[in-house]
Protein backbone atom coordinates (compact mmCIF):
# COMPACT_ATOMS: atom_id res chain seq x y z
CA UNK A 1 0.00 0.00 0.00
CA UNK A 2 1.29 3.22 -0.91
CA UNK A 3 1.71 6.27 1.56
CA UNK A 4 -0.69 8.00 -0.36
CA UNK A 5 -3.59 5.49 0.01
CA UNK A 6 -3.13 5.17 3.53
CA UNK A 7 -4.18 8.80 3.77
CA UNK A 8 -6.89 8.08 1.76
CA UNK A 9 -8.25 5.56 3.87
CA UNK A 10 -7.10 7.03 7.14
CA UNK A 11 -9.19 10.74 6.16
CA UNK A 12 -12.09 9.15 4.38
CA UNK A 13 -13.12 6.52 5.62
CA UNK A 14 -11.22 6.42 9.12
CA UNK A 15 -8.80 3.99 10.67
CA UNK A 16 -11.22 0.93 10.33
CA UNK A 17 -12.72 1.49 6.58
CA UNK A 18 -12.53 -1.34 4.55
CA UNK A 19 -14.61 0.34 1.68
CA UNK A 20 -12.56 0.35 -1.93
CA UNK A 21 -10.32 3.54 -1.54
CA UNK A 22 -10.38 4.05 -5.10
CA UNK A 23 -13.48 5.96 -4.52
CA UNK A 24 -13.11 9.20 -6.25
CA UNK A 25 -12.04 12.70 -4.19
CA UNK A 26 -10.70 15.60 -4.90
CA UNK A 27 -6.95 15.45 -4.33
CA UNK A 28 -4.69 18.41 -3.76
CA UNK A 29 -1.64 18.80 -5.94
CA UNK A 30 0.39 17.94 -3.14
CA UNK A 31 -1.27 14.69 -3.05
CA UNK A 32 -1.12 14.26 -6.55
CA UNK A 33 2.46 14.95 -6.60
CA UNK A 34 3.63 12.68 -3.94
CA UNK A 35 1.27 10.11 -5.40
CA UNK A 36 3.44 10.65 -8.90
CA UNK A 37 6.38 10.63 -7.53
CA UNK A 38 6.00 7.19 -5.50
CA UNK A 39 4.58 5.86 -8.23
CA UNK A 40 7.66 6.59 -10.67
CA UNK A 41 9.87 5.99 -7.52
CA UNK A 42 8.60 2.65 -7.32
CA UNK A 43 8.81 1.41 -10.46
CA UNK A 44 11.97 -0.94 -11.06
CA UNK A 45 12.04 0.08 -15.19
CA UNK A 46 12.23 4.18 -14.15
CA UNK A 47 14.53 3.63 -11.40
CA UNK A 48 17.33 1.93 -13.53
CA UNK A 49 17.22 3.57 -17.07
CA UNK A 50 19.34 3.70 -19.53
CA UNK A 51 18.40 6.31 -22.13
CA UNK A 52 19.79 6.96 -25.84
CA UNK A 53 18.67 10.40 -27.14
CA UNK A 54 20.57 13.70 -28.65
CA UNK A 55 21.31 16.54 -26.08
CA UNK A 56 19.93 19.79 -26.54
CA UNK A 57 18.58 23.21 -24.36
CA UNK A 58 22.16 22.43 -22.45
CA UNK A 59 22.67 24.69 -19.68
CA UNK A 60 25.01 24.71 -16.89
CA UNK A 61 24.23 26.10 -13.40
CA UNK A 62 27.12 28.25 -11.92
CA UNK A 63 26.41 25.47 -9.01
CA UNK A 64 28.46 22.98 -11.78
CA UNK A 65 25.26 21.15 -12.24
CA UNK A 66 23.95 20.51 -16.07
CA UNK A 67 20.58 20.83 -17.17
CA UNK A 68 19.52 19.72 -20.62
CA UNK A 69 17.30 17.34 -22.40
CA UNK A 70 17.35 14.25 -24.14
CA UNK A 71 15.68 14.24 -27.66
CA UNK A 72 14.64 12.16 -30.60
CA UNK A 73 12.40 12.94 -33.66
CA UNK A 74 9.39 11.96 -31.51
CA UNK A 75 9.81 13.98 -28.37
CA UNK A 76 12.35 14.88 -25.46
CA UNK A 77 12.53 14.03 -21.83
CA UNK A 78 14.04 16.36 -19.25
CA UNK A 79 17.81 15.44 -17.24
CA UNK A 80 20.09 16.94 -14.99
CA UNK A 81 23.78 15.50 -14.48
CA UNK A 82 24.07 17.33 -11.21
CA UNK A 83 27.88 18.50 -10.57
CA UNK A 84 29.05 15.28 -8.29
CA UNK A 85 28.10 12.90 -10.75
CA UNK A 86 29.14 15.11 -13.75
CA UNK A 87 33.04 14.81 -12.00
CA UNK A 88 32.99 11.42 -12.43
CA UNK A 89 31.06 11.01 -15.75
CA UNK A 90 32.21 8.89 -18.69
CA UNK A 91 31.26 12.21 -20.98
CA UNK A 92 29.73 15.45 -20.18
CA UNK A 93 26.63 16.67 -22.27
CA UNK A 94 27.59 18.85 -25.39
CA UNK A 95 24.94 20.46 -27.82
CA UNK A 96 23.84 18.16 -30.23
CA UNK A 97 25.59 14.62 -29.62
CA UNK A 98 24.39 11.66 -29.03
CA UNK A 99 24.44 10.20 -25.64
CA UNK A 100 23.72 7.53 -23.81
CA UNK A 101 22.65 8.28 -19.96
CA UNK A 102 22.14 6.03 -16.91
CA UNK A 103 19.67 7.40 -14.34
CA UNK A 104 16.53 7.46 -12.57
CA UNK A 105 13.37 9.07 -13.26
CA UNK A 106 11.27 10.98 -10.62
CA UNK A 107 8.93 13.56 -10.91
CA UNK A 108 9.36 16.95 -9.84
CA UNK A 109 6.70 19.16 -8.36
CA UNK A 110 7.71 22.24 -8.99
CA UNK A 111 8.06 21.77 -13.14
CA UNK A 112 5.21 19.59 -12.97
CA UNK A 113 7.26 17.11 -14.81
CA UNK A 114 9.06 13.96 -15.26
CA UNK A 115 13.24 14.45 -15.70
CA UNK A 116 15.95 11.89 -15.59
CA UNK A 117 18.35 11.88 -13.01
CA UNK A 118 21.44 10.85 -14.62
CA UNK A 119 24.28 9.90 -13.28
CA UNK A 120 26.62 8.99 -15.83
CA UNK A 121 26.81 9.82 -19.77
CA UNK A 122 28.58 7.67 -22.08
CA UNK A 123 29.49 8.15 -25.85
CA UNK A 124 26.71 6.65 -28.08
CA UNK A 125 28.06 3.30 -29.78
CA UNK A 126 29.03 1.88 -26.53
CA UNK A 127 27.48 -1.68 -25.60
CA UNK A 128 25.25 -1.68 -23.09
CA UNK A 129 27.69 -4.25 -20.86
CA UNK A 130 30.53 -2.39 -21.45
CA UNK A 131 28.65 0.70 -20.42
CA UNK A 132 27.64 -1.17 -16.65
CA UNK A 133 30.50 -2.13 -16.01
CA UNK A 134 32.39 1.54 -16.92
CA UNK A 135 29.40 2.54 -14.31
CA UNK A 136 29.89 0.24 -11.72
CA UNK A 137 33.87 0.89 -11.98
CA UNK A 138 33.05 4.51 -11.98
CA UNK A 139 30.49 4.40 -8.93
CA UNK A 140 33.26 2.09 -6.91
CA UNK A 141 35.95 4.19 -7.96
CA UNK A 142 34.25 7.13 -6.25
CA UNK A 143 33.88 5.18 -2.79
CA UNK A 144 36.79 5.06 -3.05
CA UNK A 145 36.66 1.28 -2.73
CA UNK A 146 39.97 1.08 -5.04
CA UNK A 147 42.44 3.18 -3.25
CA UNK A 148 46.03 2.18 -3.52
CA UNK A 149 45.78 3.64 0.15
CA UNK A 150 43.57 1.09 1.78
CA UNK A 151 45.63 -2.18 0.21
CA UNK A 152 47.11 -4.42 2.52
CA UNK A 153 50.58 -6.02 3.00
CA UNK A 154 50.31 -9.37 2.87
CA UNK A 155 52.21 -11.37 5.47
CA UNK A 156 55.48 -12.69 4.76
CA UNK A 157 55.38 -15.65 5.89
CA UNK A 158 51.40 -17.10 5.96
CA UNK A 159 50.53 -20.02 8.10
CA UNK A 160 46.56 -20.53 7.01
CA UNK A 161 45.94 -19.92 3.18
CA UNK A 162 42.42 -19.05 2.37
CA UNK A 163 41.17 -20.01 -1.09
CA UNK A 164 37.90 -19.76 -2.94
CA UNK A 165 38.01 -21.56 -6.09
CA UNK A 166 36.66 -24.35 -8.57
CA UNK A 167 36.24 -27.29 -6.76
CA UNK A 168 36.98 -29.10 -9.79
CA UNK A 169 38.91 -27.02 -12.07
CA UNK A 170 42.79 -26.85 -12.24
CA UNK A 171 43.13 -23.69 -10.31
CA UNK A 172 43.33 -25.50 -6.66
CA UNK A 173 45.14 -28.96 -7.97
CA UNK A 174 48.12 -25.92 -9.22
CA UNK A 175 48.28 -24.04 -6.31
CA UNK A 176 48.37 -27.09 -4.29
CA UNK A 177 51.20 -28.71 -6.11
CA UNK A 178 53.04 -25.11 -6.33
CA UNK A 179 52.84 -24.62 -2.39
CA UNK A 180 53.62 -28.16 -1.54
CA UNK A 181 56.88 -27.83 -3.80
CA UNK A 182 57.86 -24.41 -2.13
CA UNK A 183 55.90 -23.27 0.96
CA UNK A 184 55.00 -26.93 2.66
CA UNK A 185 54.48 -25.68 6.53
CA UNK A 186 50.98 -23.92 5.23
CA UNK A 187 47.57 -25.14 5.87
CA UNK A 188 45.57 -24.63 2.78
CA UNK A 189 41.35 -23.70 3.47
CA UNK A 190 39.57 -24.72 0.80
CA UNK A 191 35.89 -22.88 0.22
CA UNK A 192 34.91 -24.48 -3.36
CA UNK A 193 32.91 -22.34 -5.44
CA UNK A 194 31.34 -21.84 -8.81
CA UNK A 195 33.10 -19.32 -10.44
CA UNK A 196 30.96 -18.73 -13.42
CA UNK A 197 27.30 -19.03 -14.56
CA UNK A 198 24.60 -18.00 -12.45
CA UNK A 199 24.92 -17.76 -8.17
CA UNK A 200 28.44 -17.99 -8.94
CA UNK A 201 28.49 -14.21 -7.77
CA UNK A 202 26.98 -15.35 -4.37
CA UNK A 203 28.91 -18.83 -3.75
CA UNK A 204 32.36 -16.57 -4.16
CA UNK A 205 30.80 -14.12 -1.48
CA UNK A 206 29.43 -16.84 0.67
CA UNK A 207 32.83 -18.56 0.52
CA UNK A 208 34.78 -15.61 1.35
CA UNK A 209 32.29 -15.45 4.38
CA UNK A 210 33.48 -19.20 5.39
CA UNK A 211 36.65 -18.49 4.82
CA UNK A 212 36.77 -14.72 7.23
CA UNK A 213 34.54 -16.55 9.73
CA UNK A 214 36.97 -20.01 9.81
CA UNK A 215 39.11 -20.60 13.23
CA UNK A 216 41.92 -23.36 13.72
CA UNK A 217 42.45 -24.62 17.21
CA UNK A 218 44.50 -22.46 18.03
CA UNK A 219 41.94 -19.94 17.72
CA UNK A 220 43.80 -17.77 14.50
CA UNK A 221 41.76 -17.41 11.20
CA UNK A 222 43.13 -17.04 7.58
CA UNK A 223 46.75 -15.00 7.10
CA UNK A 224 45.28 -14.45 3.65
CA UNK A 225 42.54 -15.33 0.95
CA UNK A 226 43.64 -16.25 -2.61
CA UNK A 227 40.31 -15.89 -5.15
CA UNK A 228 40.79 -17.69 -8.21
CA UNK A 229 40.00 -18.67 -11.57
CA UNK A 230 41.40 -19.88 -14.56
CA UNK A 231 41.17 -18.00 -18.03
CA UNK A 232 37.52 -17.56 -19.93
CA UNK A 233 35.41 -15.72 -22.27
CA UNK A 234 34.44 -12.26 -21.11
CA UNK A 235 31.02 -13.72 -20.40
CA UNK A 236 32.77 -16.58 -18.31
CA UNK A 237 34.90 -14.02 -16.00
CA UNK A 238 31.46 -11.59 -15.21
CA UNK A 239 30.99 -13.00 -12.36
CA UNK A 240 34.18 -10.86 -10.65
CA UNK A 241 32.74 -7.51 -11.98
CA UNK A 242 29.56 -8.36 -9.92
CA UNK A 243 29.40 -5.55 -7.46
CA UNK A 244 28.25 -8.12 -4.50
CA UNK A 245 31.62 -10.20 -5.08
CA UNK A 246 33.73 -6.76 -4.58
CA UNK A 247 32.30 -5.44 -2.49
CA UNK A 248 32.90 -9.19 -0.38
CA UNK A 249 36.70 -8.65 -1.36
CA UNK A 250 36.31 -5.24 0.14
CA UNK A 251 34.88 -6.22 3.49
CA UNK A 252 37.24 -9.07 3.69
CA UNK A 253 39.08 -9.35 7.07
CA UNK A 254 41.87 -11.10 5.55
CA UNK A 255 43.94 -9.26 2.71
CA UNK A 256 43.01 -10.89 -0.71
CA UNK A 257 44.99 -12.01 -3.53
CA UNK A 258 43.27 -12.24 -6.74
CA UNK A 259 44.18 -14.42 -9.72
CA UNK A 260 41.45 -14.23 -11.98
CA UNK A 261 41.72 -15.27 -15.78
CA UNK A 262 44.99 -14.43 -18.29
CA UNK A 263 47.25 -11.96 -17.62
CA UNK A 264 45.66 -9.42 -19.82
CA UNK A 265 41.34 -9.44 -18.17
CA UNK A 266 41.67 -6.99 -15.55
CA UNK A 267 38.18 -7.63 -13.27
CA UNK A 268 36.72 -5.26 -10.78
CA UNK A 269 37.68 -8.03 -8.22
CA UNK A 270 41.39 -7.74 -9.49
CA UNK A 271 40.98 -3.93 -8.84
CA UNK A 272 39.24 -4.26 -5.44
CA UNK A 273 42.18 -7.05 -4.56
CA UNK A 274 44.76 -5.95 -2.04
CA UNK A 275 47.03 -8.13 -4.43
CA UNK A 276 46.73 -8.87 -8.06
CA UNK A 277 48.34 -12.05 -9.47
CA UNK A 278 48.23 -11.94 -12.58
CA UNK A 279 47.47 -15.97 -13.07
CA UNK A 280 46.30 -18.23 -10.60
CA UNK A 281 50.31 -20.06 -10.52
CA UNK A 282 51.33 -16.86 -10.25
CA UNK A 283 49.64 -16.22 -7.36
CA UNK A 284 50.96 -19.09 -5.53
CA UNK A 285 54.22 -17.54 -5.96
CA UNK A 286 53.21 -14.14 -4.89
CA UNK A 287 51.66 -15.41 -1.77
CA UNK A 288 54.72 -17.29 -0.14
CA UNK A 289 58.21 -17.36 0.31
CA UNK A 290 60.66 -20.44 -1.85
CA UNK A 291 61.39 -22.46 1.30
CA UNK A 292 63.96 -24.04 -0.72
CA UNK A 293 65.23 -20.49 -1.20
CA UNK A 294 65.38 -19.66 2.54
CA UNK A 295 67.12 -22.85 3.42
CA UNK A 296 70.19 -21.71 1.20
CA UNK A 297 69.60 -18.37 3.13
CA UNK A 298 69.86 -20.44 6.15
CA UNK A 299 72.93 -21.96 5.40
CA UNK A 300 74.31 -18.64 4.76
CA UNK A 301 73.11 -17.21 8.16
CA UNK A 302 74.77 -20.52 9.42
CA UNK A 303 78.14 -19.70 7.97
CA UNK A 304 78.02 -15.96 8.78
CA UNK A 305 77.54 -17.01 12.56
CA UNK A 306 80.19 -19.26 12.67
CA UNK A 307 83.08 -16.88 11.15
CA UNK A 308 81.74 -14.26 13.21
CA UNK A 309 82.05 -16.64 16.54
CA UNK A 310 85.46 -17.39 15.76
CA UNK A 311 86.80 -13.53 15.07
CA UNK A 312 85.23 -12.97 18.14
CA UNK A 313 87.06 -15.78 19.92
CA UNK A 314 90.39 -14.67 17.89
CA UNK A 315 89.73 -11.17 19.25
CA UNK A 316 89.52 -12.64 22.89
CA UNK A 317 92.65 -14.67 22.00
CA UNK A 318 94.40 -11.38 21.05
CA UNK A 319 93.12 -9.51 23.90
CA UNK A 320 94.23 -12.10 26.53
CA UNK A 321 97.69 -11.72 25.00
CA UNK A 322 98.22 -8.05 24.67
CA UNK A 323 96.52 -7.91 28.36
CA UNK A 324 99.69 -9.88 29.21
CA UNK A 325 102.57 -8.05 27.87
CA UNK A 326 100.85 -5.29 29.55
CA UNK A 327 100.85 -6.72 32.88
CA UNK A 328 104.33 -7.86 32.49
CA UNK A 329 105.71 -4.49 31.13
CA UNK A 330 103.61 -2.87 34.45
CA UNK A 331 105.53 -4.99 36.94
CA UNK A 332 108.58 -3.81 36.00
CA UNK A 333 108.15 -0.18 36.16
CA UNK A 334 106.56 -1.02 39.25
CA UNK A 335 109.50 -2.73 40.30
CA UNK A 336 112.01 -0.08 39.31
CA UNK A 337 109.81 2.63 40.59
CA UNK A 338 110.24 0.71 43.84
CA UNK A 339 114.00 0.53 43.64
CA UNK A 340 114.25 3.84 43.20
CA UNK A 341 112.52 4.65 46.35
CA UNK A 342 114.30 2.43 48.52
CA UNK A 343 117.78 4.40 47.38
CA UNK A 344 116.51 7.71 48.42
CA UNK A 345 115.38 6.40 51.10
CA UNK A 346 118.83 4.68 51.96
CA UNK A 347 120.40 8.17 51.33
CA UNK A 348 118.06 10.10 53.56
CA UNK A 349 118.77 7.26 56.30
CA UNK A 350 122.33 7.49 56.25
CA UNK A 351 122.23 11.63 56.50
CA UNK A 352 120.21 11.02 59.24
CA UNK A 353 122.63 8.79 61.15
CA UNK A 354 125.19 10.27 64.26
CA UNK A 355 128.03 8.37 63.02
CA UNK A 356 127.85 11.19 59.77
CA UNK A 357 127.15 14.24 61.66
CA UNK A 358 130.07 13.16 63.91
CA UNK A 359 132.44 12.72 60.97
CA UNK A 360 131.22 16.20 60.53
CA UNK A 361 132.77 17.44 63.70
CA UNK A 362 130.33 17.43 65.98
CA UNK A 363 130.13 15.67 69.42
CA UNK A 364 127.71 14.01 71.51
CA UNK A 365 127.62 14.51 75.25
CA UNK A 366 125.69 12.08 77.44
CA UNK A 367 125.07 11.72 80.99
CA UNK A 368 124.58 8.06 82.85
CA UNK A 369 123.81 6.68 79.13
CA UNK A 370 121.07 9.40 77.75
CA UNK A 371 122.14 12.26 75.19
CA UNK A 372 122.66 15.88 76.67
CA UNK A 373 120.33 18.28 75.24
CA UNK A 374 119.88 20.89 77.71
CA UNK A 375 122.85 22.58 79.82
CA UNK A 376 120.35 23.09 82.57
CA UNK A 377 120.14 19.21 83.43
CA UNK A 378 124.13 19.28 84.64
CA UNK A 379 125.88 20.69 87.31
CA UNK A 380 129.35 21.42 87.95
CA UNK A 381 131.67 18.50 88.68
CA UNK A 382 129.14 16.02 86.86
CA UNK A 383 131.07 13.59 84.61
CA UNK A 384 130.42 13.72 80.97
CA UNK A 385 130.89 11.51 78.26
CA UNK A 386 131.53 13.39 75.42
CA UNK A 387 131.38 10.51 71.92
CA UNK A 388 133.70 11.87 68.67
CA UNK A 389 133.92 10.22 65.60
CA UNK A 390 136.78 8.38 66.80
CA UNK A 391 136.22 7.19 70.66
CA UNK A 392 134.92 9.32 73.54
CA UNK A 393 136.26 11.65 75.93
CA UNK A 394 135.09 11.63 79.78
CA UNK A 395 135.20 14.79 81.20
CA UNK A 396 133.94 16.46 84.48
CA UNK A 397 131.65 19.98 84.31
CA UNK A 398 133.38 22.53 85.31
CA UNK A 399 130.79 25.23 85.17
CA UNK A 400 127.42 25.45 83.25
CA UNK A 401 126.00 28.58 81.26
CA UNK A 402 122.64 28.61 80.59
CA UNK A 403 121.13 30.25 77.76
CA UNK A 404 120.63 34.21 78.35
CA UNK A 405 116.42 33.48 78.19
CA UNK A 406 116.89 31.59 81.07
CA UNK A 407 117.93 34.37 83.03
CA UNK A 408 114.18 35.99 82.46
CA UNK A 409 113.00 33.68 84.30
CA UNK B 1 72.15 -11.78 30.62
CA UNK B 2 69.54 -11.19 32.82
CA UNK B 3 66.96 -13.72 31.20
CA UNK B 4 67.04 -17.25 33.17
CA UNK B 5 66.52 -20.31 31.19
CA UNK B 6 67.21 -20.50 27.38
CA UNK B 7 64.72 -19.05 24.72
CA UNK B 8 61.50 -21.24 24.00
CA UNK B 9 62.20 -23.14 20.85
CA UNK B 10 60.37 -21.88 17.94
CA UNK B 11 57.70 -23.99 15.85
CA UNK B 12 57.53 -22.24 13.22
CA UNK B 13 59.76 -21.39 10.09
CA UNK B 14 59.25 -17.57 10.47
CA UNK B 15 59.97 -17.91 14.49
CA UNK B 16 63.37 -20.00 13.88
CA UNK B 17 64.59 -17.61 10.69
CA UNK B 18 63.72 -14.72 12.63
CA UNK B 19 65.52 -15.81 15.38
CA UNK B 20 68.52 -17.18 13.69
CA UNK B 21 68.73 -13.57 11.44
CA UNK B 22 68.57 -11.94 15.16
CA UNK B 23 71.54 -14.00 16.46
CA UNK B 24 73.60 -13.10 13.25
CA UNK B 25 72.92 -9.10 14.03
CA UNK B 26 73.89 -9.93 17.56
CA UNK B 27 77.31 -11.66 16.71
CA UNK B 28 77.75 -8.91 14.00
CA UNK B 29 77.29 -5.78 16.34
CA UNK B 30 80.09 -7.35 18.40
CA UNK B 31 81.01 -6.11 22.02
CA UNK B 32 80.34 -9.44 23.62
CA UNK B 33 80.97 -11.10 26.56
CA UNK B 34 83.29 -14.29 25.08
CA UNK B 35 80.45 -16.84 27.27
CA UNK B 36 77.77 -14.51 25.67
CA UNK B 37 79.80 -15.26 22.20
CA UNK B 38 79.79 -19.17 22.27
CA UNK B 39 75.99 -19.15 24.09
CA UNK B 40 75.00 -17.13 20.39
CA UNK B 41 76.96 -19.44 18.06
CA UNK B 42 75.41 -22.90 19.76
CA UNK B 43 72.10 -20.94 19.75
CA UNK B 44 72.25 -20.53 16.09
CA UNK B 45 73.56 -23.49 15.09
CA UNK B 46 70.47 -25.02 17.05
CA UNK B 47 68.00 -22.29 15.21
CA UNK B 48 69.48 -23.15 11.50
CA UNK B 49 68.67 -27.09 12.60
CA UNK B 50 65.75 -25.76 13.31
CA UNK B 51 65.03 -24.08 10.38
CA UNK B 52 66.44 -27.43 8.10
CA UNK B 53 63.73 -29.63 10.48
CA UNK B 54 61.19 -27.92 10.09
CA UNK B 55 61.07 -27.76 6.34
CA UNK B 56 62.13 -31.84 6.44
CA UNK B 57 59.17 -32.64 8.45
CA UNK B 58 56.36 -30.01 6.60
CA UNK B 59 53.44 -31.66 5.15
CA UNK B 60 51.18 -29.18 3.24
CA UNK B 61 47.96 -29.89 5.19
CA UNK B 62 44.57 -28.55 3.02
CA UNK B 63 41.14 -28.26 4.59
CA UNK B 64 38.11 -27.97 2.66
CA UNK B 65 35.01 -26.26 3.85
CA UNK B 66 31.59 -25.93 2.21
CA UNK B 67 28.90 -28.30 2.65
CA UNK B 68 28.37 -29.19 -0.46
CA UNK B 69 29.96 -32.21 -1.63
CA UNK B 70 27.94 -32.59 -4.87
CA UNK B 71 31.02 -33.69 -7.62
CA UNK B 72 30.79 -31.45 -10.47
CA UNK B 73 31.82 -32.23 -13.94
CA UNK B 74 35.78 -31.67 -13.93
CA UNK B 75 36.60 -28.49 -16.22
CA UNK B 76 40.53 -28.04 -16.62
CA UNK B 77 39.91 -24.42 -18.28
CA UNK B 78 38.41 -23.05 -14.83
Amino acid sequence: MTHLEFSWRAEVYGAEATADPRQPRVLEVAELAQYLDELVGGDGLLQDVWLRGEVSNLFRSAAGHYYFSLKDEVGQIKSILFRGSAQRSAVLPTAGTAVVAHGRMRFYPPQGACELVADMLFPEGMGLAQMQFEALYRRLQAEGLFDEGRKRLLPPFPRRIGVVASETGAVIHDLITVLERRYPVAEIVFAPSSVQGAGAAEQIVEALGLLNLWRAEDGDGVDLVVVARGGGSADDLATFNDEAVVRAIFGSRAPVVSAVGHEVDVTLADLVADLRAPTPSAAAELIAPDLRVLLQDVAALRGQARRLAHEQLAWKRAEVGTLSTTLARDVSHRLAVAREQVAGWTLQLAALSPAATLKRGYAVAEVGGRVLRDAADVRPGDTLRVRLDRGAVDSVVAAVTLPEEDWAF
Amino acid sequence: MGAPGPDPEPTTFEEAYRALQAVVDQLQSGGLGLEASVELYERGMALARRCEEIVEQAELRVTRLAPDDAPRPLDPSL
